[in-house]
């Protein structure tokens, strides 16, 4: 089955890293011996990937492991794991551990879930919830309320705090404009958006 | 600097043409003065009309189609934010929102399209699509639960009634149309005023302006121009975008609903604040939907302004004894205090004074331990020891 | 390469700090690189680099023998710098287009435009500027992907096993990241052979 240029353009870049089966390299390098319009967008893509090669390599400010040695004697590891502490403790602490496990649970399962906290601080997410629920209210400024929750969108989708949030998933398929098409020659049943979420 | 110059040039041009902004903002340094009157303000039967028309205009949300210009200012501590937008709107629930770029951006229009029951969000400078479903409306949703059945709207205009001195101040003449300007002014301390223009022919308001707790002008919104049911044809309301858009489905944020149920809800329970601003009553509840740690957001509102308070439990142990409370402005004008009290996080978010936010913060509680089984000192010891070595030192 | 029979060495186990810097020594500058392309800024990208080493070394005892060692020091990195910006997120509006308040007015990110005329553009002569204000502008997941894969060189499947997503993931990660940045550094991408590019 041949590509068409849509589904062409999704793969243009793990073609140019290569990062595609060797059937579907074949495919695309077929198709952009014909169609010019992939073909330029396959040469932007590859110019946009050579100018982020001409950023400049910088090497390590020379105070960086001094720093770092430093910090590291200041704050040492607080046990040492040494082999006999290991060998004799463990299996007793195994043991503690066993009889009081249900206790520890209770107590630190949030906590211990996160080895690097994913604990939300910023406060965008409240402030969205908060226009959000304005937006519905007599006197509210829908204007200037949109604009602000989408400014909140744009932050929020950057800085990835949108996956905090259940029922949150990432979009792994672009839209094909074929999908929209097809839709528009659907009956008159209102369709305020041309689209509809891929399959 | 050419874009600065720009921008300085379009809020100068705005201002020149709209001598009512201008005008707005100088109150800003005095807060005592007011337009001429046409009608005392203290008069009862004016005050009787102001608050018809604004319970018509809250009857009347969505009903009226048209299709306009509008231009929104915000200012805040940071400085200035404006936005021009042309609007679409078909009764009762369509509306189409595309956002002017303020440069000449290559890029295609922020575009918002909502209708009723899903909102789409299409953000050129990332192309991206945000889709979100739309809350089942926050207020018709709850009517049936309260007592009396009476929808929130209705409820909001006897808060208002309470709460804050509607009167008519004058009327005048704008985008060639005639207006009521309606003041309704807080009757208790630390919240914000409003002005509104409502059209005589329809119950619409054509421009609103926002006031500070301090009597500043915060933010003003008008109409350039407007047309009042035009013909318009459905397609207008597609959104219109390049292929290849990435499209992000948005959490959907539940329904609001009454507290009992939220803290049935809940699997923590909820502290809740033993100062609560005069004027304001509690609406209900939102469970958040946020991953890590469960969240509640409580609905607070005096019938024209609303305060969220948001608690999660947090993380228990890490931040024992460490309590704090910060307070940030938004750039969208509204205060933030955040409270971290015996490990559960506490965020409030409104535009009332600042003090009161706190002062609120301050007076909620939270209970020590949250739904669970008494402990041993022992076992306490014991647990945080095997937590410390064993989870916290990899 | 990492020897892991090297790490398997007991002395690495008790992770004494000469030991330890030995074997990151590998590593170090790529991950400095990494800090700086995702931070944009010195002296965030050295405390960012610093701080990941710091815990690799302090958790050391964590590292499973037998994986990749680089992809672990550079997971520690990157959830740590996820977990900074979800911190200290406050309204850093990285959308280009995003008008941002000054106490001048209202004005657009100072972010030089780059849709303007290719001879003024040549005239700027900060291309390493540009282009780092443009990755900086990319949403963050997008972001991470391109400077994993376009400035470090690691592969899709490593760059899975970083972030901790499906290959298909990094690969749509990767695409919009360079549509984006292909758009944002328009003038150069086109007129390419202007500026040696190409």
């Amino acid at each position: 089955m041949n590509m068409n240029c849509e589904k062409v353009k999704s793969l243009l870049s793990a073609y140019l890293d290569s990062e595609l089966s060797s059937h579907e390299m074949r495919q695309i390098r077929l198709h952009l011996i014909d169609c010019e319009t992939c073909k330029s967008e396959y040469e932007s893509l590859r110019t946009t990937k050579d100018i982020l090669g001409m950023l400049d390599s910088p090497s390590l400010p020379r105070e960086f492991w001094p720093e770092l040695r430093d910090r590291i004697k200041s704050q040492p590891i607080p046990k040492s794991y040494s082999n006999l502490f290991m060998k004799l403790i463990i299996p007793a602490a195994a043991m503690v551990i066993l009889a009081i496990l249900p206790f520890v649970m209770a107590t630190h399962t949030r906590a211990s879930k996160d080895f690097i906290s994913t604990k939300p601080n910023s406060i965008e997410p409240y402030v969205r919830e908060y226009i959000i629920s304005e937006l519905d209210r007599p006197f509210s400024d829908k204007t200037s309320l949109g604009f602000v929750a989408a400014g909140q969108a744009v932050t929020m989708y950057s800085s990835n705090l949108f996956e905090l949030y259940d029922g949150y998933s990432e979009p792994n398929d672009t839209i094909p404009a074929s999908t929209r098409t097809e839709k528009q020659t659907q009956p008159k049943a209102f369709q305020p958006v041309m689209f509809v979420s891929p399959k | 600097m050419f874009k600065k110059t720009i921008a300085i040039i379009i809020l100068c041009l705005l201002i020149i043409l709209f001598p009512s902004v201008s005008y707005g903002h100088e109150s800003l340094s005095d807060p005592g003065h007011k337009p001429p009157l046409e009608n005392s303000g203290t008069d009862p039967c004016n005050a009787e009309a102001a608050l018809e028309i604004i319970e018509r205009v809250a009857e009347n949300t969505g009903n009226i189609s048209f299709k306009a210009a509008k231009t929104v200012i915000m200012w805040h501590p940071p400085g200035t934010t404006a936005c021009m937008s042309n609007i679409t709107h078909k009764a009762p629930n369509l509306t189409k929102t595309e956002y002017l770029p303020s440069s000449s951006s290559t890029c295609g229009l922020r575009t918002i399209i909502s209708d009723g029951k899903s909102t789409w969000h299409y953000e050129p400078s990332l192309e991206v699509v945000f889709h979100m479903p739309e809350i089942p409306s926050l207020h018709d949703d709850l009517k049936d639960k309260n007592e009396g059945g009476k929808p929130n709207r209705i409820k909001d205009i006897a808060l208002i009634k309470d709460n804050y001195e509607v009167s008519m101040v004058s009327t005048e003449n704008l985008i060639g149309r005639s207006a009521y300007i309606i003041e309704l002014k807080p009757r208790h301390f630390g919240n914000p005023s409003r002005k509104i223009w409502v059209d005589k022919e329809y119950p619409f308001i054509l421009k609103t302006e926002k006031y500070g707790s301090d009597g500043a002008l915060s933010s003003v919104s008008f109409y350039n121009q407007i047309e009042f049911f035009p013909f318009f044809d459905d397609d207008i309301f597609k959104l219109d975008i390049p292929s290849n858009i990435t499209k992000v489905e948005l959490p959907v944020l539940s329904g609001l609903i009454p507290l009992d149920e939220l803290n049935r809800k809940a699997d923590f329970s909820i502290p809740m604040p033993e100062f609560i601003p005069p004027g304001y009553v509690i609406e209900g509840g939102i469970l958040s939907s946020y991953k890590p740690f469960p969240a509640a957001h409580i609905r607070l509102t005096d019938g024209l302004n609303t305060i969220s308070y948001f608690v999660s439990p947090g993380t228990g142990g890490n931040n024992k004894g460490q309590d704090t409370l910060s307070t940030m402005a938004d750039m969208s004008g509204v205060n933030v205090v955040r409270r971290s009290e015996k490990g559960y996080d506490l965020t409030l978010v409104g535009e009332s004074d600042e003090s009161l936010l706190k002062k609120m913060a301050e007076s909620i509680h939270p209970p020590l331990i949250q739904n669970k089984p008494p402990r041993h000192p022992l076992v306490d010891y014991l647990s945080s020891f095997l937590y410390q070595l064993f989870l916290l030192e990899r | 390469m990492l020897n892991t029979q090297a790490i398997a060495n007991a002395r690495y186990r008790e992770t004494n700090i000469e030991a330890f810097e030995e074997l990151v020594r590998t590593y170090d500058n790529k991950l400095y690189r990494v800090a700086l392309r995702l931070t944009g800024n010195p002296e965030e990208a050295k405390d960012l680099a610093q701080e990941a080493l710091f815990r690799a070394y302090r958790g050391f005892n964590k590292f499973k023998m037998g994986t990749s060692f680089e992809r672990w020091l550079f997971r520690i990195a990157s959830n740590l710098y996820i977990d900074k910006l979800r911190k200290h997120g406050k309204y850093r509006f990285e959308s280009l287009d995003e008008p941002i308040p000054t106490k001048d007015g209202y004005v657009q990110k100072t972010l030089p435009d780059l849709t303007g005329n290719p001879a003024e553009i040549a005239e700027l002569n900060e291309l390493t500027d540009k282009i780092q204000a443009a990755l900086q502008s990319l949403p963050l997941n997008y972001r991470m992907a391109v400077v994993l894969y376009d400035l470090e060189g690691f592969s899709y499947e490593e760059i899975s096993g970083i972030l901790d997503c499906a290959i298909g993931t990094v690969r749509s990660r990767i695409h919009r990241g360079r549509r984006l940045l292909r758009k944002k550094l328009a003038p150069y991408v086109y007129q390419g052979t202007e500026i040696g590019v190409g």
